[in-house]
């Protein structure tokens, strides 16, 4: 048994550099629900105990390895740097924060997961899969509200100062242990001790998605839409058939269907509000196509499929969700899989939004499945519309 | 347990310090010199450094203003320790905000650490090296010689962590009381002198300590001797 102060340390230290970044959206039971009896209640800026200018309070130190980090993110390949999805993500960033609009820079990261991210320097990280799983701008507007709220409570801050009373206790205890002749007692101590840590962060992130429903209903957002994310998010990893392993002790979340559950809760108190899909469509449509395709190649195709379908829910005739669908499913090539694909790639060609890519793989599923004159014309088709293709002489090879 | 646990810090520890005894640097060459006579030109990016203070349970934070001063005296350091021995050297006058300095230091901070964990005798050590001395930053370090015109290019790296009150208050007890040493600040880090034409580490010497204060000027030169000590000429 090697629980020693040691082992903490390191490990509350990753998470202290975990906290720094504090993550994703949350639910509302949290310690701050207060009551709806008035209607200036519904201000996420008039929760109980608020801090303002929470940015102001962090020390130097954290600042220059926030700034650092920051600093990285700009030069970084990973960073998105499309202005029209930039300005939008902004914009709505920008009237969530309100008064502390100036505080928060927001980037959007290349990375297709379902995540963002708040640094107590100011530096908002938007994940392009977060972007790929919303349909509306009230969903992304949950998350991002969330996020602001570990900013204005200084989440970070408080959580790395706790991980430090937390060691400075256990440090106390040792000594006090050791003076009594029972060092062992410091090891059920300790125990205790990374436990309460990590609930305390979970209390933070369910302060969190307080501040992000309260937020979109302030701003006339639909906070239902909150709860469709984690509902969302359930539903994915069912689709994966990943079972969720769950170590309720270092969590550094809220369980799922717990913040689910909350959020919907919540959602019946506010009003209701609108969803903004248009505007949502508008504002990323140029990222879509990359979104779509790296989430393709992440290989987790029943995902894929699960967010083509979303997607596909709000707009059947959509190019871009219908590819990405049939690309899915021609690569997962389980039983019935590629009449599924050739169906869906037909369908997404006869779309202007459809990527020229679509012609190719519904020229290799359609030859899978014998269907050579089609084939032939899917290619042609295929190398009309991009005559510089890396892959063209591969492709007229096949011919 | 407990004070196991503490005496077996102290042991590492002491391990660790005496270890940085036997040997602590690694060259390819003792002599720089290109074709014909001239001198190499060495080229002496900023200091990396960041500064830490412990508290009572020993959890470290960042302490700009201690960060800023080091790196303010270790750059004197080095200016005052090549004017000494009048080579030809040049300073590089980037910021610690230029991103294409702060990816050549982040690039050498990584190699730099590989360096200083499998290169010396230990668990870590890989046995593919067989012994040998053979790092590169790549070649794209050449890019740095291109205004320039340096033939090697000199980085330091340190990290350096002090006991704050609370952390001197618990090791005073845990040495009166229990009459064990528990850790404290230390002071670690490498300087590296790399080749601009192959981006092969040509020279490279680690610093393991509990001992040093880079936020006085005059300490700070001591730190930066050691870690230059045995840099072939």
């Amino acid at each position: 048994m090697n629980l020693s102060r040691r082992t903490f340390l390191s490990g509350s230290c990753a998470l202290c550099s975990a906290g720094l970044f504090a993550c994703t959206p949350t639910d509302g039971s949290g310690p701050v629900t207060g009551g709806m009896g008035q209607a200036s209640d519904l201000s996420a800026r008039n929760m109980p105990g608020l801090r303002t200018g929470a940015s102001a309070e962090i020390d130097d130190g954290l600042r220059a390895t926030m700034d650092k980090a920051e600093a990285r993110l700009r030069a970084s390949r990973f960073l998105v740097r499309e202005t029209k999805a930039n300005a939008y993500v902004r914009g709505v960033v920008r009237s969530l924060a309100g008064d502390y609009a100036n505080d928060i820079r927001t980037y959007i990261v290349r990375a297709p997961i379902f995540n963002a991210s708040q640094a107590p320097n100011g530096m908002m990280q938007v994940y392009s899969g977060l972007l790929l799983r919303c349909t509306n701008e009230a969903q992304m507007a949950a998350v991002l509200g969330h996020e602001l709220g570990h900013y204005l409570r200084a989440h970070s801050r408080i959580a790395s100062e706790n991980a430090r009373q937390i060691t400075d206790f256990q440090q106390m205890l040792a000594f006090l242990f050791a003076g009594l002749g029972m060092p062992q007692l410091n090891q059920t101590t300790d125990f205790f001790l990374v436990a309460s840590f990590f609930a305390y962060g979970r209390d933070q992130e369910r302060e969190a998605d307080e501040i992000g429903i309260r937020l979109l209903a302030e701003h006339g957002l639909s906070p239902i839409e909150a709860a469709r994310n984690w509902e969302n998010v359930i539903a994915e990893e069912a689709a994966a058939s990943v079972k969720g392993y769950r170590d309720v002790l270092r969590s550094t979340h809220p369980d799922q269907p717990e913040r689910a559950a909350t959020l919907r809760r919540r959602a019946g108190e506010l009003p209701a509000g609108r969803t903004r899909a248009d505007d949502y469509r508008e504002g990323i449509s140029a990222l879509r196509e990359m979104m779509f395709e790296d989430q393709i190649r992440t290989g987790m195709h029943a995902v894929t499929i699960l967010i083509a379908d979303r997607w596909l829910s709000e707009d059947s005739a959509d190019g871009l969700p219908l590819y990405a669908k049939g690309e899915a499913l021609r690569l997962r090539a389980g039983d019935g899989d590629d009449a599924k694909s050739a169906e869906a790639l037909a369908a997404a060609v006869a779309d202007r939004r459809a990527p020229s890519a679509a012609w190719r793989s519904l020229g290799m599923v359609q030859r899978k499945l014998g269907r050579e004159s089609e084939t032939r014309e899917s290619f042609r088709e295929y190398l009309r519309l991009t005559p510089n293709a890396p892959d063209r002489e591969f492709i007229r090879r096949s011919l | 347990m407990v004070v196991s646990a503490l005496r077996l810090g102290f042991v590492l520890t002491l391990a660790a310090l005496l270890a940085g005894c036997v040997q602590n640097h690694h060259k390819l060459t003792e002599n720089l010199a290109r074709a014909g006579d001239k001198p190499p030109a060495i080229l002496v990016l900023p200091v990396d450094t960041e500064l830490s203070e412990l508290s009572f349970g020993g959890a470290p934070s960042i302490r700009q203003d201690w960060t800023v001063a080091a790196r303010e005296n270790m750059n004197q350091a080095l200016y005052a320790s090549f004017a000494e021995k009048s080579a030809n050297v040049t300073f590089h006058n980037g910021d610690v905000d230029d991103e294409d300095l702060a990816k050549i230091l982040r690039l050498h901070a990584a190699v730099g650490r590989s360096i200083q964990v499998h290169q010396y005798e230990g668990p870590q050590k890989l046995p593919t090296k067989q012994g040998k001395f053979e790092w590169s930053l790549g070649p794209s370090i050449s890019r740095l010689s291109e205004r320039t015109q340096a033939d090697y290019v000199l980085f330091v790296y340190v990290r350096d962590s002090y006991s704050g009150p609370g952390r001197v208050a618990a090791q005073f007890i845990a040495a009166a009381v229990f009459g064990v040493a528990i850790q404290g600040g230390v002071q670690q880090g490498f300087a590296s002198l790399v080749d601009l034409r192959t981006g092969e580490f040509v020279w490279y010497n680690r610093l393991l300590r509990g001992a040093g204060d880079l936020r006085t000027a005059e300490l700070a030169k001591e730190t930066i001797a050691t870690l230059l000590e045995g840099m072939p000429k």
